[in-house]
């Protein structure tokens, strides 16, 4: 009897560490993660230089794309995010650390999939919102930011962690 | 030939220099600004980077990141708040300092596993 009440203390440990390791694999599956933070106060210039403000889209659900013409992850991404706009999903674009000519000249090339793109060249508005690189995709919903995507959006993505806000 | 290499000791000359001069770009108003700057951006993660702090990398969101909290130190925030944004927006695992009594059961599972073996092979011996 002694030896198997013994055994349990065997079990703690190893439970714990698959307890652990079942966590650590789950969270590097998970590159969608929930967030709560409201939209940060900004106001910069579009690309189509007119001014954008945190209250112009504060009201509403949004999603918010993180791209730039260096960036080759986004060239990949874009055909979705033109299918997504073709399906009526408001996509803000959010210009990081770009230049402006190079940007228009993407948008010109590859056709936007933006209702807006905000110019966020030293990358304020970015870093407030917790950007890491692009592409990056942030779903927006009363001013406040819900979701956050980092890397290449995509179908799988899309109906696991955003389609349900549309 | 010889004012070649003169002419490219210069450039190496001027490269250097101006490396060593990156990293002396933050002026703080005493010497206790600067040693809370330096002690944050050791504490905190780099956002981009598998492992390594801020003060480790040289990744463009790390050097934005620094200059944040660059700012938000002469802004007089205290360490706390600016921990906090930096949680809010890279996660807890940004902070290579975490709190004692969030991570409880963390810190005392080595002692869960002593104990557990201790018993374990404890009564082992005994039977």
């Amino acid at each position: 009897m002694k030896s198997k009440i013994r055994y349990i203390f065997l079990l703690v440990p190893i439970s714990i560490i698959v307890f652990f390791a079942y966590v650590i694999s789950q969270s590097q599956n998970e590159a969608s993660q929930p967030l709560n933070l409201e939209l940060p106060e900004f106001q910069l210039q579009t690309l189509d230089d007119k001014t954008l403000s945190e209250k112009d889209i504060s009201s509403g659900t949004y999603l918010i794309n993180v791209w730039a013409s260096w960036c080759i992850t986004c060239r990949v991404e874009h055909p979705f995010l033109i299918d997504l706009k073709d399906k009526g999903v408001p996509i803000i674009g959010l210009n990081y650390k770009d230049n402006k000519d190079d940007a228009i000249n993407w948008l010109k090339n590859f056709k936007s999939p933006y209702e807006i793109s905000i110019h966020d060249f030293y990358g304020t508005l970015a870093l407030d919102l917790g950007v890491t690189g692009a592409p990056e995709t942030y779903l927006l919903k009363d001013g406040i930011i819900v979701r956050r995507h980092i890397g290449e959006l995509n179908i799988e993505k899309w109906r696991q962690d955003f389609a349900e806000f549309f | 030939m010889q004012s070649f290499s003169r002419k490219y000791l210069i450039v190496l000359f001027f490269l250097f220099h101006l490396d060593l001069s990156a990293n002396d770009i933050y002026e703080f108003k005493d010497s206790y600004q600067e040693q809370r700057f330096f002690s944050l951006i050791d504490e905190i993660r780099c956002p981009k980077c598998t492992s390594g702090s801020l003060a480790s990398s040289d990744a463009p969101v790390s050097k934005d990141l620094k200059d944040r909290i660059y700012f938000m130190i002469l802004d007089e925030k205290s360490d706390q708040e600016i921990k906090d944004f930096v949680i809010q927006r890279y996660g807890k695992q940004s902070d290579y300092n975490p709190s004692f009594s969030e991570n409880l059961f963390l810190w005392l599972m080595p002692l869960i596993f002593f104990i557990s073996f201790v018993i374990f092979f404890g009564l082992k011996k005994r039977i």
